[in-house]
């Protein structure tokens, strides 16, 4: 044992307002302060109370004119001087507040999914959602447990495990019968407080977004919506990587002070992970105690659109054949139909074409309709736009069919064809029509 | 009854948008601003319900943004809201939904709002959680993605929009917030004596500072223009030797014609 030298504590100083640099940008500095010791005055420049004052840097941090800055006494700056001879302390002094941090979310593990279900019968883009969720649990050393709520559903946890699960939490009770954010926020953050898990997906649907939000809120964690890209940085935490403005711009978003991460994907951007027969898990069975009468909305009725042969779902479709502003009328969209029941498909259209009332709505590929992940995408008369592409642009194949050269559509076609869609898709639909009817004789 | 409405100015989404030197945001020179579709059903649905109840509504149309979004506050108040709030802040784009959504929250918190309608989601960040974070922080009955609103005895019944068609109905009592989607309703054209009106109304302007205390629970960490896929091979010349050609690729690339 040698002797024991006392690190000298590294002054930190306290904030102070550079004069005639503050811009009253809305009380940035703040809403940044930890101990409350900035008050706003009338002007909305900051007054420091220099007792409270820890010398965080926060709001000098925060400030985005400069206008704040680090104020040393005397004595203090001598100090600093006399440690900046000294060669820079080698003690960088273990900030107390990141060891607090980190020790807080450290006590968060694991990656789990919710599976959505609907009458027993689960959404696909939970299974595609695990498919993601083993990929990071596996960067993170963690297991992947699947969230199962309903009333009768515990077969969906093998088929859970079937999707790459190592463990499924089980709520089943009457009183989940129906979705209703009130019991299943309930249930997932009794789920969530007990087990505490450090990441949650979910999928963008209706149901998702609406849980997803509220367990965030009431967990006061961050959460992203419609991540398109989802990894691990070298500090386990969850890089979430969303379009923003109709996906013009790419934003990636992390939230590196709370847990659990929680983002939601949208159906069909993640690649569906193959099934594995027989694979299992471990069921954990909880109870979440909540009776009917406490659950204030009540499910009156769930009506289905479907009618009679069945609805199209272009979303879950292997082909696609999507018509836009290029088709020119209503009565030209035969033709694409013409086409895709030759190959066992169904017709698609851009948001041009819905707005003009050629196809109805829930036809509509993009942005604002589905997002399409099909085997092969063939977009006739459509240019492009980006709200379109970022709908279909992880399409297996895209075949794209446009009299102009330089529409953008063929910038994410993997065949572009220059022509005249008029010509071009009957002369495909009778050759269709030919070969198969040669296999037949 | 007291209602309130949140709006947000969002570009408008035909334009052509560039990072900002900054890397945060885009670059918003020589963009055009509009309110934001959803926000625009939302302002239809709160109108509308005036109409239905007469006198004893009152519609508050809400906004957060820079100078310019008092734009979009007039367009609400041309369209039917009976007064404005403007809550001035140049920097809302830096603040992640929680922050927002806390903001709307104080400010709503005390006021006794009956209903409150925000859009299902925003064009620009169109992360789709202010609504519901709002009606969970005040303790308010939720419905989000709403395509059918009426409103009799005193509750709400809703029609949501669910996945692959379906939809459900629920009913939940006031306090509520619904967040309103595509489909609910065709939003009315202001008529230039509304706008005249509008002109009139109040619009009350809160400081950012007095209603937002919470820190941000998720940053942005890069912002930047997508990926362009490498464009593929580009066919032309006679249809029947693109048909054919066309043929050659589903056959390689599908079993449908095997």
């Amino acid at each position: 044992m040698t002797e024991i030298k006392k690190p000298v504590k590294k002054p930190r100083g306290k904030a102070c307002l550079v004069a005639g640099k503050c811009i009253a940008c809305g009380a940035r500095c703040q809403s940044s302060c930890p101990v409350d010791a900035i008050e706003m005055n009338e002007a909305g420049e900051p007054i420091i109370d220099m007792a409270k004052c820890i010398g965080c840097v926060k709001c000098v941090k925060v400030c985005p004119a400069q206008a704040l800055d680090m104020f040393f006494t005397p004595e203090e700056q001598q100090l600093l001087d006399q440690l900046m001879q000294a060669g820079a302390p080698q003690v960088e002094e273990v900030d107390a507040e990141a060891a607090a941090l980190a020790a807080r979310l450290a006590a968060y593990r694991g990656v789990w999914v919710f599976v959505e279900q609907t009458e027993g019968e689960a959404a696909k883009v939970s299974w595609e959602l695990l498919g993601k969720g083993r990929e990071l649990a596996a960067a993170l050393g963690v297991e992947l447990a699947a969230v199962v709520i309903g009333d009768n559903v515990a077969e969906l946890c093998s088929e859970a495990f079937a999707y790459g699960a190592d463990k499924a939490y089980l709520l089943d009770a009457p009183v989940f019968r129906h979705y209703r954010t009130e019991s299943y926020l309930k249930g997932v953050c009794h789920l969530v407080e007990r087990y505490r898990p450090e990441v949650i997906l979910m999928g963008a649907t209706g149901l998702g977004r609406d849980l997803a939000g509220a367990v965030a809120t009431v967990q006061k964690t961050g959460l992203t919506a419609d991540c398109t890209g989802l990894a691990i940085d070298d500090r386990r935490n969850l890089m979430q990587t969303r379009p923003a403005f109709g996906g013009n711009i790419m934003a990636t978003i992390m939230c590196d002070k709370y847990r659990p991460q929680m983002a939601t994907v949208r159906p069909h951007v993640m690649a569906m992970p193959e099934r594995q027969e027989g694979r299992t898990g471990e069921i954990v069975r909880e109870s979440c105690p909540m009776a009917e009468t406490d659950i204030l909305v009540k499910v009156l009725e769930v009506m289905s659109d479907k009618k009679g042969k069945g609805q199209i779902d272009i979303a879950g479709a292997d082909f696609i054949v999507s018509g836009g502003r290029g088709m020119m009328g209503k009565e030209n969209f035969a033709m694409l139909q013409e086409l895709a029941d030759e190959l066992g498909g169904v017709v698609g259209a851009s948001r041009s074409a819905v707005d003009a009332g050629w196809m109805p709505p829930e036809r509509q590929v993009g942005q604002t309709g589905k997002t399409v992940r099909p085997k092969i995408y063939i977009a006739c008369g459509i240019s492009g736009a980006i709200q379109h592409l970022v709908g279909m642009q992880d399409s297996d194949t895209v075949i794209a069919i446009n009299r102009d050269r330089e529409a953008p559509i063929f910038e994410v076609a993997s065949y572009g064809i220059v022509g005249d869609i008029f010509q071009i898709v009957p002369a495909m639909t009778a050759r269709l029509r030919e070969l198969k009817q040669a296999k037949n004789k | 009854m007291k209602l309130l409405v949140c709006i947000k100015q969002v570009p408008d989404m035909e334009s052509r948008f560039k990072v900002n030197d900054g890397g945060d945001w885009f670059a918003d020179a020589d963009l055009a601003y509009r309110m934001n579709e959803y926000d625009e059903y939302a302002v239809e649905q709160a109108v509308r319900l005036k109409e239905q109840l007469g006198d004893t509504a009152d519609v508050t149309v809400l906004c957060i943004g820079p100078d310019r979004v008092v734009e979009a506050i007039k367009k609400a108040l041309a369209m039917g809201c009976d007064r404005g709030v403007h809550v001035p802040d140049a920097a809302v784009h830096l603040k992640d939904p929680w922050q927002v959504a806390s903001a709307i929250a104080a400010f709503a918190q005390g006021k006794g709002f009956d209903l409150i309608f925000t859009g299902m989601q925003s064009q620009d960040r169109g992360s789709a959680q202010v609504g519901v974070t709002v009606a969970e922080l005040l303790g308010y009955s939720c419905a989000s993605t709403v395509v059918g609103f009426d409103y009799g005895a005193g509750a709400v019944t809703a029609r949501r929009e669910l996945e692959g068609g379906v939809k459900a109905v629920v009913r939940m009592p006031l306090p509520a917030l619904a967040t309103c989607q595509l489909g609910l309703n065709e939003p009315r054209y202001p008529t230039l004596p509304n706008i005249m009106k509008a002109k009139k109304k109040e619009i009350v302007t809160v400081p950012m500072g007095e209603l937002l205390k919470e820190e941000p629970v998720a940053t942005t960490t890069r912002f930047y223009p997508p990926a362009k896929k490498g464009g593929g091979v580009v066919l032309e010349g006679d249809v029947g030797d693109l048909a054919d050609r066309l043929l050659g690729i589903l056959k390689e690339k599908t079993t449908v014609l095997r």
